[in-house]
C-alpha cells in the first residue's frame, strides 16, 4: 500500500509543478529569458504543457488509444508467456539434437526486425493472403499475434537463460523427489520466478513500444486498433504535436509503473 | 540376507571419461554402508548411480533382486531417499520443504500434516517448521534435506558427505540418526565420508574408491602425491616414500597396515622404507591392536596382540615403521 500511495504522489507532484509553470507567467517569463528565448523551445515548453493538460482533462480519445495499446500488449505478452515459458524450461532441461541451432535461432529472432513481422503477417492475412478469408488484418487480433511473434522468442530465449543458470543441485533434488515432467516445469517456474518476471516485463515493453506490427496489422483505426505509438507517428506528421507529446509522456509512465512494480516483486519474493 | 543392491562389473562414462570403471558390490539389506576415497575419485557418481539418478553404460545392476532397466529406473528411484553434499533447499519454510515429495505424489493435506509433523519430531526440527529455508544453518539445511528425502519413506537412504562442514553436535545428533534409522526403522543406509575412523565407527562395510574403481575393502593408509620417477621417491608432501616402479602418473598410494613391521631400534634389512614414529593412538580390536603412528605422515599399522606386548608399546612411544616397497599398492 505505502508503495502505491508514494508513487501517487509523486505522479500528482510531477502534474502540478507543470501546472503551476504553465499558470506563473512571471515562472514562465523567467524560463524563457534563461534559454534565450527563441522559437524553438517556446514551442516545446508549450507543447508540454498542454500535452500535460491533455492527460489531466482525460480526452475520450487519448483514453481510447490508452487502452488499445495495454489491451493488445497485455493480451501478447499473457500468450506469448504461455507458450515461452513452458517452452523455454523444457529446452533448458533436455538434451536433443538440434538444441544448438534452436537457441542459435531464438537469439536470432530476439532482434527481429517487427516491419518484417508485419511484412509477412500482412501478406497471410490480407484478402488475397492463405488467411485472408479470416478477415482478421486491421484488427486488435492480428497485432496481437505480430505482438506474440515478436514477443515469444525474447521470453522464450530468457526463460532458457534463467533456467540453465539454475542451480544443477536443483534438477539432482527434483529428480530425486520423483517429480514428473510437468511437476518439474513448475518447480523451476517457482524457482526462478523473479528471473521469470524479468523475462515477461522484458516482453512487455518491447510489445508496448513497438510500432512497425502495430501499424502495418493493425492500420491505425481511430477506437479501434489506434495504439499510442501508432497515434504518436500520425498525430507528429499531422502537426498535432501536444497530443504525441501527451502519449509519449503516457508510455514513459506506463514503462517507468511497470519497472517499479517489477522492483516491487523483487523485494516482495526474496 | 538378501541382496538389496548387486552390481554386477557396472561401468559409467561421461563425455568419454570414464568416471566409474568395472564396479562390483554387493549391499545388503539394512545395512550401513560407507564409501570413502579422494576427491574426485567418483564417490558422488556412484551415489548418483546407487540412487538410480544416473543410469549405467556397461554391466548388470540388480536391485532387491529385479534387473534394473531404463523402464524401470523411475519405479526403483521412489524406494530411495537421495541426500546431495550440499542440499538444494526450494524458497519457502521448513515446512514446505519437507512436505514437497508428498504434495508431488498427490497424498492429501491431513496425511501430509501427519507425516511432515513424524519426521520433524524424528529429526528433532519442530522449531525450524515455519522458518525459511534459505536463512537455516549447514547443519540445519542437512537436517532438512534429510526430512525431505526421509517423508517418502525410502527403503534406502543415501547421503552424500552428510558430516562435512557439521559442527561436533551436529555429526553426534546425525551418527544417532543414522544408528536409529537403521535400528528402529529397518533402513539401509549409504554414505560417502572423507573421515576415515567415522566411517569405521559407524558402518557394517566400508568400501573404498579410487580412480573410479571400486575397493571391497577400507584401505588404509591411502596417500596422494606426486613421483619422482627418476628417484623412485613418491613425495606426500609430508614424507617420502620409496616405491620400485616405472609408472609415469603415479598420484595415489595405499600401504597394508598389516605388512608395516614395527621395531624398537632401526632394522638392518631390506625393507626400502623406515621411519622414526610417535605413537599416537591404540585401538583393541577382537583379534589384533591398530596403531595410529605420526611418522609425518599419519599412518596406521595393524599387529598382533603378542607383538604388541613383546614391544612393551604405550602411547606417545618413539618406535621405527618399516615396510617393503612391494607392500605398497599404486593407483
Amino acid at each position: 500500500m505505502k508503495f502505491y500511495r508514494s508513487s501517487k504522489i509523486i505522479i500528482i507532484l510531477c502534474f502540478f509543478s507543470f501546472q503551476i509553470s504553465a499558470k506563473d507567467e512571471v515562472l514562465r517569463l523567467a524560463i524563457t529569458k534563461t534559454v534565450e528565448n527563441s522559437g524553438s523551445n517556446r514551442f516545446f515548453l508549450d507543447a508540454i504543457i498542454s500535452s500535460f493538460n491533455l492527460i489531466l482533462d482525460i480526452d475520450a480519445a487519448l483514453f481510447s488509444i490508452v487502452i488499445t495499446s495495454l489491451k493488445v500488449s497485455f493480451t501478447a505478452v499473457f500468450i506469448a508467456s504461455l507458450i515461452g515459458i513452458p517452452l523455454g524450461i523444457i529446452v533448458a532441461l533436455n538434451e536433443f539434437g538440434g538444441k544448438k541451432l534452436l537457441l542459435i535461432s531464438l537469439n536470432s529472432l530476439m532482434s527481429l526486425p517487427t516491419v518484417v513481422i508485419g511484412l509477412i503477417l500482412y501478406g497471410i492475412l490480407n484478402r488475397q493472403g492463405l488467411l485472408g478469408d479470416m478477415a482478421l488484418l486491421y484488427t486488435p487480433t492480428a497485432i496481437i499475434t505480430g505482438l506474440c511473434i515478436l514477443v515469444i522468442p525474447i521470453i522464450w530465449n530468457l526463460t532458457i537463460s534463467a533456467v540453465s543458470s539454475t542451480d544443477p543441485r536443483l534438477a539432482n533434488t527434483c529428480k530425486s523427489l520423483g517429480a514428473t515432467q510437468t511437476q518439474r516445469v513448475f518447480i523451476y517456474i517457482s524457482e526462478t520466478r523473479f528471473a521469470l518476471i524479468t523475462a515477461i516485463v522484458t516482453g512487455f515493453g518491447r510489445a508496448i513500444g513497438e510500432v512497425g506490427i502495430a501499424m502495418m496489422l493493425g492500420g491505425n483505426i481511430q477506437g479501434f486498433t489506434r495504439t499510442m505509438t501508432t497515434a504518436i507517428a500520425l498525430e507528429t506528421s499531422k502537426g498535432a504535436f501536444e497530443f504525441a507529446l501527451a502519449l509519449g509522456i503516457i508510455l514513459l509512465l506506463v514503462a517507468f509503473f511497470i519497472n517499479i512494480l517489477l522492483q516491487y516483486f523483487q523485494l516482495k519474493i526474496r | 540376507m538378501k541382496n538389496l543392491y548387486e552390481l554386477d562389473h557396472v561401468v559409467f562414462n561421461y563425455d568419454g571419461n570414464i568416471l566409474l570403471d568395472d564396479i562390483n558390490i554387493k549391499i545388503d539389506k539394512s545395512s550401513i554402508v560407507g564409501i570413502v576415497g579422494p576427491n574426485g575419485s567418483g564417490k558422488t557418481t556412484l551415489l548418483k548411480l546407487l540412487s538410480f539418478l544416473n543410469f549405467p553404460h556397461y554391466g548388470r545392476f540388480y536391485y532387491d533382486g529385479t534387473e534394473l532397466m531404463k523402464n524401470n529406473i523411475n519405479q526403483f528411484r521412489k524406494s530411495i531417499g537421495y541426500v546431495q553434499q550440499d542440499p538444494y533447499l526450494f524458497r519457502g519454510t521448513v515446512y514446505k520443504n519437507i512436505e514437497i515429495g508428498l504434495k508431488l505424489n498427490h497424498i492429501n493435506q491431513k496425511i501430509r500434516e501427519k507425516k511432515v509433523s513424524k519426521i520433524l519430531s524424528l529429526l528433532n526440527i519442530e522449531h525450524l517448521s515455519t522458518r525459511l529455508a534459505h536463512l537455516l544453518s549447514g547443519g540445519e539445511t542437512k537436517k532438512v534435506a534429510i526430512g525431505q528425502a526421509m517423508i517418502l519413506e525410502p527403503d534406502v537412504l543415501i547421503m552424500d558427505e552428510p558430516f562435512s562442514s557439521l559442527d561436533k553436535d551436529s555429526i553426534y545428533e546425525l551418527e544417532e540418526l543414522i544408528t536409529l534409522l537403521r535400528a528402529e526403522l529397518n533402513k539401509t543406509i549409504i554414505f560417502t565420508t572423507h573421515d576415515q575412523i567415522q566411517a569405521q565407527k559407524l558402518t557394517d562395510h566400508i568400501y573404498t574408491i579410487v580412480r573410479g574403481k571400486l575397493f571391497p575393502t577400507h584401505l588404509i593408509n591411502l596417500f596422494s602425491g606426486k613421483f619422482d620417477k627418476f628417484n623412485k621417491v613418491f613425495d606426500t608432501g609430508k614424507q617420502l616414500i620409496r616405491i620400485d616402479n616405472d609408472l609415469d602418473n603415479l598420484e595415489l598410494i595405499a600401504i597394508d597396515p598389516r605388512q608395516i613391521v614395527l621395531s624398537l631400534q632401526e632394522l638392518d634389512s631390506s625393507m626400502q622404507n623406515s621411519f622414526l614414529g610417535k605413537i599416537t593412538g591404540i585401538i583393541e580390536d577382537s583379534s589384533n591392536i591398530k596403531l595410529n603412528i605420526d611418522i609425518g605422515e599419519k599412518i596406521q599399522a595393524i599387529i598382533t596382540r603378542k607383538a604388541f606386548s613383546d614391544l612393551k608399546l604405550s602411547l606417545s612411544m618413539n618406535v621405527w615403521v618399516s615396510f617393503k616397497s612391494s607392500s605398497i599398492m599404486i593407483f
